[in-house]
């Protein structure tokens, strides 16, 4: 088992330190992409390594990056829901994008049938769609720091990801409605 | 349903395609290592040795309406002129971030200033009471350390998404001459210059972490600054110093196709073929190859290249790197496509520069 959790089982504050040595640039980068308010991040980034202190020794986490990276995002979404000054940040167009997926305005879905539905159609995409998808929409990447990672222009990248949130669309329409 | 619900939704997904999309085209984007970078190692180690401190007052007003100007003017050691404080604006950045503490020492990181391969970072550091930081005479120079675990002992950039830490071997570290010398505050300037796998201006995450900052009371010797034991290194703070030099700045680079020009050196006999020359307002790179050589394991170089500014200013970025950088030996098998690399003393208008004047002589009309 990972040292890390394993002092952390034993609530050992050295566990904690060992952890926001090794994942802080990692994690504030998560939260950072979504916030994009250094502020904010550095409150967030205090509420995931609580959650970790908490969390970690029940859930015992084969790999700590995947599971921090979510604990980061989660904080991260909870701060943009609470805090709607952020929608007037980069987060606008990222939002406004993922209501294009929303069939309609009156659409409900379960929170656990979304998030099957949802897997089931990341998991259908390509590897590079399926890459873009997360990078965009799981990191908050910009149109623009996609086009560079990926050596790519920002008019292709911008067009496979309206692709891909025409065909969730169409998938949350069609799938979402058979419950 | 609001799209809030499906950022949330999203968030479970399978660890792998997390990783993947997190690592796999990043780690596809990286830079090759290539020649640049050897070239670059072998300019910057000349350089050092050849530039000394500048002392500087600045007489700018740093509260004034453009900070970052004001303080890149103190990062070269010269006021600005309007146009170069509007570059500056352009390519540099304040933080907002206040300072980074680690066992009773805090540096607050002001500006930055960078382009894709240079970044000047100028800091301010409080080092806990009674700790005297120093002006440096003569000889006498800081730096800055890795963390003990890091490579070479050299300080790191990470890139967040990425697995790995990339060190950065061109670092210096410059104090700006302070009221009183004898006190625990004073201002650095943190240089750094990219072996080839790190774009300071591509607006990725990224971060520069060190474990340490040292004064060096007289020359460089072969034994490493940190495990002298004579008493003439003395460690300012250790800690675990993490700064965001996240750069999404505007590029403004000037590119110059000069085809075929040729440059004949005569102390070490050999022709260089120049075939670019790349500007941007902090360094100069000139993309060249060797054509004839007796001393085979002699570095190309690209010879001076003169910038000739519109109010006849003449500037000249590489000649002295060069001069250093020929003494290094390549193999020969090596020096296919290098490019040459140097910096400026101070920043440059691209907008301002009438011609170049290339090789052997040649000039090149720029605007």
């Amino acid at each position: 088992m990972d040292e890390i959790i394993e002092l952390l089982e034993r609530r050992e504050q050295k566990g904690l330190a060992l952890l926001q040595d090794r994942y802080a640039p990692y994690c504030y980068s998560i939260i950072y992409q979504l916030l994009r308010d250094h502020e904010q991040t550095e409150e967030a980034l205090s509420d995931v390594w609580l959650q970790a202190w908490n969390t970690i020794p029940q859930a015992k986490p084969e790999n700590l990056r995947p599971y921090l990276a979510k604990a980061a995002r989660n904080t991260a979404i909870h701060y943009l829901q609470y805090n709607s000054a952020q929608k007037r940040s980069g987060m606008t167009v990222l939002l406004d994008e993922l209501e294009e997926c929303i069939p309609d305005p009156q659409w409900e879905c379960d929170r656990d049938w979304l998030k099957e539905l949802l897997h089931r159609f990341v998991g259908s995409l390509n590897p590079e769609e399926r890459q873009l998808f997360l990078r965009r929409y799981w990191y908050g990447d910009t149109v623009e720091e996609l086009a560079v990672a990926m050596s790519s222009s920002r008019t292709r990248i911008t067009g496979i990801l309206f692709r891909i949130r025409k065909r969730l669309k169409i998938y949350l329409k069609t799938e979402g409605y058979e419950l | 349903m609001k799209s809030y619900e499906i950022m949330d939704a999203l968030t479970d997904m399978e660890d792998d395609w997390i990783l993947q999309a997190e690592l796999s085209d990043r780690k596809a984007a990286r830079k090759p290592k290539n020649l640049r970078w050897i070239g670059r190692v072998a300019v910057i180690a000349a350089v050092v040795a050849a530039l000394g401190i500048t002392a500087f007052a600045a007489g700018v007003a740093i509260d004034g309406e453009n900070p970052i100007a004001a303080y890149v003017s103190r990062i070269f050691g010269k006021d600005l002129t309007d146009k170069q404080a509007e570059v500056a604006t352009e390519i540099g950045k304040t933080y907002d971030k206040p300072m980074y503490s680690f066992n009773g020492t805090t540096i607050t990181p002001i500006t930055a200033v960078a382009d894709d391969v240079m970044l000047y970072l100028y800091v301010h550091v409080e080092a806990p009471e009674g700790t005297v930081l120093p002006d440096c005479a003569e000889g006498e120079h800081y730096e800055i350390h890795g963390n003990d675990g890091s490579y070479s002992n050299v300080p790191d950039i990470v890139i967040a998404w990425q697995e790995w830490d990339t060190p950065i071997n061109g670092v210096t570290v410059r104090p700006m001459p302070d009221e009183d010398p004898e006190d625990n505050k004073k201002d650095f300037v943190i240089r750094l210059i990219n072996d080839g796998d790190i774009d300071f201006n591509d607006g990725l995450p990224k971060y520069l972490r060190f474990g340490s900052l040292w004064f060096h009371a007289s020359e460089h010797e072969i034994v490493p600054i940190h495990k002298d034991t004579t008493g003439r290194c003395s460690r300012i703070c250790e800690g675990n110093f993490v700064i965001d030099v996240n750069c999404g700045y505007e590029d403004a680079v000037l590119e110059v196709d000069t085809g075929e020009v040729t440059y004949y050196d005569e102390e070490y006999d050999f022709t260089t073929v120049i075939k670019k020359v790349t500007i941007t307002p902090l360094h100069i790179e000139v993309e060249c190859t060797r054509t004839t050589c007796d001393a085979k394991y002699i570095f190309p170089r690209g010879g001076p290249v003169q910038l000739v500014m519109k109010d006849g200013t003449m500037l000249q970025a590489l000649d002295a790197y060069f001069d250093a950088a020929a003494q290094t030996e390549l193999h020969p098998d090596s020096i296919v496509g290098i490019e040459s690399f140097g910096w400026f003393d101070e920043l440059i208008v691209l907008e301002d520069i009438d011609y170049l004047v290339v090789g052997d002589g040649e000039i090149f009309d720029v605007n």
